[in-house]
């Protein structure tokens, strides 16, 4: 594979830190990615020279803004293979998710059914809870093989014609397993229901086209994409966005306001109330296109070849359980240790420079399902090497035994204790 | 106490300090025991406390442990900075800065430093509760 690691790496300024007395090894790229140079760049070089709102404003600074913004929507788009008029701006994942139940509300009535999995993220489950709390609609479960891939002939037989919508991620936040999505979009279609797909971990993994999908909506978050906080995108088709009137109003989505009614302008700006977060999608653009510039696929395979090497490491170690064991997984391991604590795992990972999670990574019910109430979870993004990998399997090991082995002096009626280290 | 808090200072190295806190869990009770029960479960994020208190005497006795050997370790330090103190001095406990007095400053995010003041603030409120 003719990928240059280092100077990928070289972009990353927080790679080269130290943390608590190590060098920097961060596994917790599920959680963020880290920022290239050229994105924290492109924020600072337009606050400095280039801000203004946009949209409405007449002066070159706001039409400045303007340009750029619209420009970002088109590579958004470009990376989603959909038309930049398909393209809503989001402060995220979660908040992509909460327009769509908002939005769709009014297409549910009691009796009609949501398909979703028990391997959300917490953001997509709770607002369809909600949504089914609110209009009188169902939740409905697609069951999860043992090893933590969905089982699609159950999927077959919970549609029906009182579905309307089935929302599933693409990617699991725990698991790493990768999802047939499309096939989940095809069979939904053929009963009429939309489809949600949550790209937040998805996005950053694999490449994604939403046509090939066949989804009505997809959304991710730029943090997990080398861009900044607060910014995603939310894919909506053109047939969608027709359909639904939009979760929010006031400024900037307008087109004439009356003292008892207003119109709405049409499209996707009828979808962004307030100002929007113009300057995060600038950023999130510039990191699409570094990604681009990299080259977008050689990175997820090179994330997909450390993964397999992250598994292997880690199933050589005593007592490691890798959480499911899916037929394609891509840069989420997440595991636990016999008879110890990922918390305090955690904890002492990162007192030797290792960045990982710990808790149930806002996936309760995975968890539950899995019999568990915790997990340790590592991810991994295309600037961690084989070596780092190797840090943290060595280390782990180290915290294991040390964690593991009974090296108490209980003899001490005091209570003080000798520290060996 | 002090001598607690002195050896924790004498520790250079993060690491050595966490060591120490794992090697004091032995001496909590060890998870699980009679009291992990739903009803002496100290509610949490990542973890689980179980905090029972009763009485010896005059003086309260206060037990702690956790699932996690370090939060069992700041169990055993608590046990050892409070119990045998005169219930009326757990009045007095918002006014410490426990962590400092602990030597656990910096080793837990503030996250964790809140859960920690939240157990003594349930502390002092059991005993008061009980003291009448």
């Amino acid at each position: 594979m003719d990928f240059d690691i280092l100077r990928f790496r070289a972009e990353f300024p927080a790679l080269d830190t130290r943390s608590n007395g190590h060098f920097l090894v961060y596994l917790d790229n599920a959680a963020t990615t880290q920022i290239p140079s050229c994105v924290h760049e492109s924020i600072r070089k337009h606050y400095l020279y280039d801000h203004g709102n946009v949209h409405r404003g007449i002066h070159s600074r706001s039409e400045q803004s303007t340009r750029s913004y619209e420009n970002a929507r088109k590579v958004v788009a470009d990376s989603l293979g959909a038309m930049p008029e398909e393209i809503i701006f989001t402060a995220g994942t979660t908040d992509g998710i909460n327009k769509v139940a908002i939005s769709v509300a009014e297409l549910l009535k009691p009796g009609d059914e949501i398909i979703t999995t028990p391997v959300e993220h917490h953001s997509n489950l709770v607002p369809w809870q909600e949504l089914c709390r609110r209009t009188g609609a169902r939740l409905r479960f697609i069951r999860m093989t043992p090893d933590g891939e969905l089982d699609l002939e159950h999927y077959h037989t919970l549609l029906s014609e009182k579905t309307k919508l089935v929302t599933v991620t693409q990617c699991s936040n725990v698991l790493g397993a990768v999802y047939d999505v499309a096939a989940i979009c095809a069979a939904a279609h053929d009963v009429g229901a939309l489809v949600l797909v949550d790209g937040a971990q998805g996005f950053c993994h694999t490449k994604v086209d939403v046509k090939e999908l066949g989804c009505d909506f997809y959304c991710f978050s730029g943090h997990k994409v080398f861009a900044p906080t607060g910014i995603g995108a939310l894919f909506m088709s053109g047939a969608c966005m027709a359909r639904l009137r939009p979760p929010f109003y006031g400024g900037g989505m307008v087109d004439m306001v009356g003292l008892y009614q207003s119109t709405y302008e049409q499209g996707v700006l009828g979808w962004e109330a307030g100002t929007p977060n113009f300057v995060g999608a600038i950023a999130l653009a510039e990191a699409l296109k570094f990604r681009d510039r990299m080259g977008a696929e050689l990175l997820c395979q090179y994330t997909q070849e450390l993964t397999q090497y992250a598994v292997q490491l880690l199933s050589e170690l005593k007592g490691v359980h890798l959480l499911g064991e899916p037929k394609r997984r891509t840069g989420i391991l997440s595991f636990t240790v016999d008879g110890l604590h990922p918390f305090d795992i955690a904890v002492l990972l990162d007192q030797r420079g290792i960045a990982v999670r710990s808790g149930t990574h806002c996936a309760q019910p995975l968890l539950y399902e899995m019999g568990l109430n915790y997990c340790v979870r590592a991810s991994i993004a295309p600037y961690n090497t084989r070596e780092e990998l190797q840090t943290f399997c060595n280390t782990l090991k180290q915290i294991a035994g040390m964690l593991g082995e009974r090296i108490y002096d209980t003899g001490r009626a005091d209570g003080r204790a000798t520290p060996r280290v | 106490m002090v001598e607690l808090r002195q050896e924790f200072d004498e520790l250079e190295e993060s690491f050595q300090r966490y060591s120490l806190l794992l090697q004091l869990s032995a001496y909590a009770p060890q998870f699980p025991c009679d009291f992990t029960t739903q009803e002496y479960l100290f509610p949490g994020c990542q973890t689980r406390v179980w905090l029972r208190v009763s009485w010896v005497g005059a003086a309260p006795k206060i037990e702690i442990t956790s699932d996690s050997m370090l939060l069992r370790g700041v169990g055993f330090i608590l046990m050892r900075l409070l119990n045998g103190l005169p219930w009326q001095e757990y009045q007095n406990l918002d006014e410490w800065d426990i962590p400092a007095a602990m030597g656990l400053t910096g080793m837990f995010t503030s996250q964790r430093q809140q859960g920690i003041i939240k157990l003594l603030k349930e502390i002092e409120h059991q005993i008061q509760g009980k003291a009448g």
